[in-house]
């Protein structure tokens, strides 16, 4: 009967043609099935019985070993040993039998696995099992029933979809028609007009338009712009938020499957990460050398050693440049953010020539490339266009953005991956030559600092799926190792293609797949598709850049290629079989931030809050975080304001949601977001910076109203470099840093601790001085009367106590310290009932009460029994913005930023005596009272 | 004595030092490389033939090839001891199992033919094989890397294991070639910045002492 109704269903199911259908008796081998069926039990039923049967340990009773009332000991173990055996076996089928399906053993990191309900989707050689197991456990299915349209809008949508699909058809149709009637009639007029496919429009001086989507995409990008490789990265990662893209892109932002830990091994240690950077703009600036000199002078790129001899390698295009970038910004500069500057090299023959002749020199023309991050990227490119407007002759800006794709690789395999998708286009290009003898390579960081090569490169689908790279017989160590230390790139360096529009167009211009597998067909199996003229050469830069933290950690190989190449790069680089055992893993820009907090770096923006991107991520995330407390029950959600913080402090420093520079520096707030609705200030509108957002924003703060659409005040904290700050300290003359700004740290916990972004950073409080007044004794204060030991009672040793917390003096500290603190007289263990009882009395006629119970406040001088309590505000110096157990560290790190002013201060003081010691702080992760023993060191 | 009739110097004590660095510069080390057995993997199953492709090191050593499942620890200084023992432990014992029945899963067709018949003349291999130093070390299940302040560590490590009596221990010194790069320091920043204020004015080889140090599960 059963039989029946599920062949009715199958039939059904067979009409509407849904692919998921359920696996049923009735489809493909149908006689079979259904012969086996009914001679066995039904389904359900019989792996009841299976179940059972697995679980079902047997034993002996133990009185078939007694023999009249006596121990057969022989028996007696083999019974035993029976039911060891059993008690294993069924271990085994319990396993077994268990609840494992087959779409189990599908691997973890496959699509495929999330199939419970789709028999095809498992390997074909488990699909009949994973059909039975559906009949089996009645897996429930897609039915037609449930796709049916529910909302009156999705109906609409259906019934549009219906109708656009019976134009098409019409379309379609008429197409052929056309095609039939037009080879019986245009055999002589083949040769009329021939069209070039049109090229992109790139305006100089603008903001370029992002390449027009399919009809069919277009309405989801309406406010934002795919990465080339999106539809893959959205099966398999986790995007930004439809309708919040992130710097009007859909980026992704961790893949979908866990991998923390695979991620930190695959960097470091055995593998590959690579990412999709196509989201960073590029921009290319021309002209004059003169002129392009003095835009990026005016950019804060001032140092004597790019411009003079020694950065001639960086200007002939061999080398990048990779830091900060500013602008000027009233009297002071302010940081825009990171970028990567790479010079177009003009032909060696002309270099030679005019070496001599710098006025010469200066009026060549020459290009840039220009890189840098989408948060930054409006407020450079205004920069850059007013800047190149001042110069005469004026040099010309490009925007690039969609132009200009990339991808980011770090790990061991890295440099191996490359090799093997990269394969260089012309064998007599310098560049390519030298490319493909890095073979051997385990770390982009062993290259020459900065290094570029660009070369052109075939289209990797010719060589799909990408073969590995025979390191075995390549690899000579002397060879690498000359090509390491000479470098032998400066010779007949020709300009890279990826500059020239033509190039870039034609490259974008590749044979559609389809040929590609035509080719591939009509070759002999496994051979390499050749090249042919209808083969654009790709032309591509490759850069490798070294960690800033140095060492042995890995570098980063970042390729730029067309925009329109980056899909077929990325296909081959996903399958490229690495030599340890494993594909490249996906990364997300979680993952990005996780490698740059792992090697103690900041990431930019998110730890960069002397920029406005900075800032802007930084009013970000605190909506974000205000909005998931918001989402909290009351009684399970952090009280700010009944924080105990020790010694009667109560409540949270500033915004416990913040890194509250704001409250650190004293600049006035600006509205929480909550309090201003979802139309929030702080979602500054990238696009929206037209006029100047810090100078506006500093008017806003002078005015004291913070005003719609600009910068909140935040944004006048300045970001101080690492070599400015180690100057000032090292300097003679105090010249104290300016007030309001922050300098990047990272910090490692000496003992125990772990930070979390918006972490409260103390410095060590100061020893007080003669002068200062502290309540004469602690012991005199009523320790019932919370109230009134209260305020500036922080005990007097505290900056001892902490000391006492690093681990090379402990064994004399603990002892001493329980002798100050806890001087009440215990009863001794083991004392007979009449001394007990005399101490007793003793202690109650003296009226000094023994330590049980607790006096009733807590954190008076300790925090939970000799913890040192955190020092008082007047320390606080900064925030956390990254903090995470590190992996790399094994223990708990962060990435912060302090006040400079303070850290130079501390400094100062710690100057004379220990030096060590100024660079100890106390780290309290917000809305807790324990803090711990940190170390921090400028990045 | 012998040492100096010898015409070719030794690698690590070459006949002309290299010039010292010039006034106001520093050195900066470049990421070591990684040992051999990145490179040498899985290509070739056949020895004899890997044997021949491998090119000789710098110092005319013909380093061994790896077995495809050989677990390479890189040592550091920092390691924790017992953290090494129990990454070794736990390679051994991954590779217990598969040294007895090496697996041909993954390798092309010509290999797993290949690898059938080694093992059908399996002793006659071995007894050919006796005298060939690189040969033996491919049979090496862990083996630790480590140089300088590291050796020491590795050492221990290995001299640990020399007390299991299933398991042999084999000690072998290497010269790994280390880049440095010259770097002129600008005065002014006292630093150990690197961004900006640096450039570098050349790039030289470096020969650094490395041990490695091969466990492996005594033939049964």
């Amino acid at each position: 009967m059963d039989n029946n109704k599920k062949q009715a269903a199958s039939g059904k199911a067979a009409d509407s043609k849904k692919r998921k259908e359920a696996p049923s008796a009735a489809t493909g081998t149908k006689n079979q099935n259904q012969q086996g069926k009914d001679s066995r039990p039904p389904a359900r039923p019989q792996k009841r019985v299976k179940f059972q049967d697995a679980r079902n340990i047997r034993s002996q009773p133990s009185d078939a070993a007694l023999d009249d009332g006596k121990l057969d000991l022989q028996k007696f173990l083999h019974a035993r040993e029976f039911e060891i055996k059993a008690l294993e076996t069924s271990m085994r089928k319990c396993k077994s039998a268990n609840a494992t399906r087959v779409f189990q053993q599908v691997p973890r990191e496959m699509r495929r696995r999330t199939a419970s309900h789709n028999a095809k989707r498992v390997p074909k050689r488990l699909r009949d099992r994973a059909k039975r197991e559906m009949l089996e456990d009645n897996t429930p299915t897609v039915e037609a029933r449930k796709r049916r349209p529910r909302t009156t809008r999705a109906r609409i949508r259906a019934e549009n979809a219906k109708r656009l699909e019976k134009l098409a058809a019409k379309k379609r149709k008429r197409a052929l028609q056309r095609e039939a009637e037009g080879e019986n009639k245009d055999e002589p007029g083949k040769t009329t007009i021939q069209t070039r496919a049109p090229r992109p429009k790139i305006r100089r001086d603008t903001l370029n338009e992002p390449p027009k989507p399919k009809s069919k995409f277009k309405k989801r990008q309406i406010n934002k712009t795919w990465l080339p490789t999106h539809l893959w990265h959205a099966k398999r990662a986790t995007m930004t938020e439809p309708t919040k893209p992130l710097w009007r892109f859909a980026i992704p932002l961790t893949p979908t499957q866990k991998c923390y830990r695979p991620t930190h091994r695959a960097s470091g240690q055995k593998g590959t990460v690579f990412w999709d950077t196509s989201y960073m703009s590029t921009v290319r600036l021309y002209g004059a050398a003169g002129g392009i000199e003095q835009v990026l002078k005016a950019l804060g790129l001032v140092q004597e050693s790019l411009w003079g001899n020694r950065g001639r390698k960086w200007r002939n295009g061999t080398r990048t440049w990779s830091g900060m970038v500013s602008r000027q910004q009233g009297s002071s500069r302010r940081d825009v953010g990171p970028a990567t500057i790479i010079w177009n090299p003009t032909p060696t023959d002309e270099t030679t020539a005019p070496e001599s002749n710098t006025t010469e020199q200066k009026k060549t023309q020459r290009q840039i490339l220009i890189r840098t991050h989408p948060s930054c990227f409006l407020e450079l490119f205004d920069e850059l266009v007013k800047l190149a407007k001042l110069q005469t002759p004026q040099v010309h800006v490009e925007d690039l953005r969609f132009e200009i794709g990339s991808i980011e690789l770090t790990g061991p395999g890295s440099t191996e991956t490359l090799l093997a998708v990269l394969q260089p286009y012309h064998t007599e290009e310098r560049h390519g030559q030298v490319f493909s003898s890095l073979v051997g390579v385990t770390n982009p960081a062993s290259l020459p600092k900065d290094a570029v090569l660009g070369f052109s490169v075939k289209d990797p689908r010719l060589s799909y799926p990408p073969k590995r790279v025979d390191t075995a017989s390549k690899v000579s160590d002397p060879a690498l190792l000359d090509t390491l230390t000479q470098w032998p790139v400066e010779e007949q360096v020709k300009p890279y293609g990826l500059f020239d529009r033509d190039v870039r167009f034609k490259a974008s211009s590749l044979p559609p797949q389809k040929s590609i597998n035509r080719r591939k067909g009509a070759n002999i199996p496994g051979q390499e598709i050749q090249v042919t003229a209808a083969d654009p050469p790709i032309p591509v830069i490759v850069f490798a850049s070294r960690p800033t933290a140095g060492g042995q950690a890995q570098g980063t190989w970042t390729l730029l290629a067309p925009w329109k190449c980056i899909l077929p790069i990325w296909y081959s680089i996903v399958h490229y079989p690495l030599s340890t055992g494993g594909n490249p893993r996906l990364g997300g820009l979680n993952e990005q931030r996780q490698i740059a907090f792992e090697q103690g770096t900041a990431w930019f923006p998110g730890d960069f809050l002397g920029t406005n991107a900075g800032v802007v991520w930084e009013m970000e995330q605190r909506a974000q975080r205000k909005k998931a407390w918001d989402r909290r029950p009351k009684g399970k959600r952090i009280e700010w304001a009944s924080l105990d913080l020790g010694a009667g402090r109560k409540g949270e420093i500033g915004d416990g949601l913040a890194c509250d520079f704001e409250h650190l520096f004293g600049l006035p707030k600006d509205p929480s977001p909550s309090s201003s609705g979802n139309q929030s200030t702080l979602d500054v509108d990238p696009n929206a910076m037209d006029v100047d957002p810090g100078e506006e924003a500093e008017a806003a703060s002078k005015l004291g109203k913070p005003h719609k659409d600009t910068l909140p005040s935040l944004a006048t904290v300045e970001q101080m470099k690492k070599t400015e700050f180690n100057a000032l300290v090292s300097s003679a003359n105090l010249v104290r840093p300016p007030p309001r700004s922050i300098i990047s740290v990272n910090i490692t916990f000496v003992t125990r601790g772990v930070a979390n972004a918006c972490a409260r950073i103390y410095r060590l409080p100061s020893r007080p001085s003669a002068t200062t007044t502290v309540p004469s004794s602690e012991a005199e204060v009523p320790a019932t009367d919370p109230v009134a030991a209260g305020i500036g009672s922080l005990p007097a040793d505290l900056r001892d106590q902490w000391l006492q917390k690093l681990p090379s003096q402990k064994s004399g500290s603990r002892c001493s310290k329980t002798t100050t603190t806890h001087a009440a007289p215990h009863i001794p263990h083991g004392v007979d009932q009449g001394t007990r009882k005399q101490l007793m009395a003793k202690s109650l006629l003296s009226g000094d009460p023994l330590p049980y119970p607790r006096p009733s406040a807590a954190n008076q001088t300790d925090i939970g029994g000799g913890h040192p309590l955190c020092p008082g505000e007047e320390d606080l110096i900064g925030f956390v913005t990254a903090g995470a157990y590190s992996l790399s560290e094994g223990k708990g790190t962060a990435v912060g930023a302090i006040s400079a002013e303070k850290a130079f201060d501390t400094l100062q003081e710690c100057k004379s005596g220990n030096n060590k010691e100024g660079r100890l702080c106390i780290v309290r992760n917000a809305g807790e009272s324990v803090g711990w023993l940190a170390r921090w060191e400028l990045v | 004595m012998e040492a100096s009739t010898t015409p070719k110097p030794l690698p690590n004590r070459p006949d002309q030092k290299m010039p010292p660095i010039p006034k106001g510069s520093r050195i900066q080390k470049r990421p070591l490389p990684a040992p051999l057995s990145h490179r040498l993997s899985s290509s070739n199953t056949s020895r004899s033939s890997t044997l021949s492709t491998i090119p000789t090191d710098i110092d005319g050593f013909r380093p061994p090839p790896r077995a495809p499942h050989t677990l390479i620890i890189k040592v550091t200084s920092s390691a924790p001891f017992m953290s090494l023992v129990k990454r070794v432990r736990k390679g051994l014992e991954s590779r217990s199992s598969l040294s007895r029945q090496q697996s041909t899963k993954g390798l092309p067709l010509t290999a797993r033919i290949a690898a059938l018949d080694t093992t059908g003349g399996g002793g006659n291999k071995e007894g050919g094989g006796n005298g060939l130093g690189p040969v033996e070390d491919a049979l090496d299940d862990v083996v630790l890397v480590a140089t300088g302040r590291a050796i020491q560590k590795a050492v221990e490590v290995g001299c640990f294991f020399t007390r299991e009596r299933d398991l042999m221990v084999l000690l072998r010194t290497r010269t790994v070639r280390g880049v440095d790069d010259v770097v002129r320091a600008e005065e002014e920043d006292g630093g150990e910045d690197g961004s900006a204020e640096e450039e570098e004015s050349g790039a030289r080889v470096r020969a650094v002492s490395c041990v490695e140090v091969g466990v492996r599960w005594r033939a049964t």
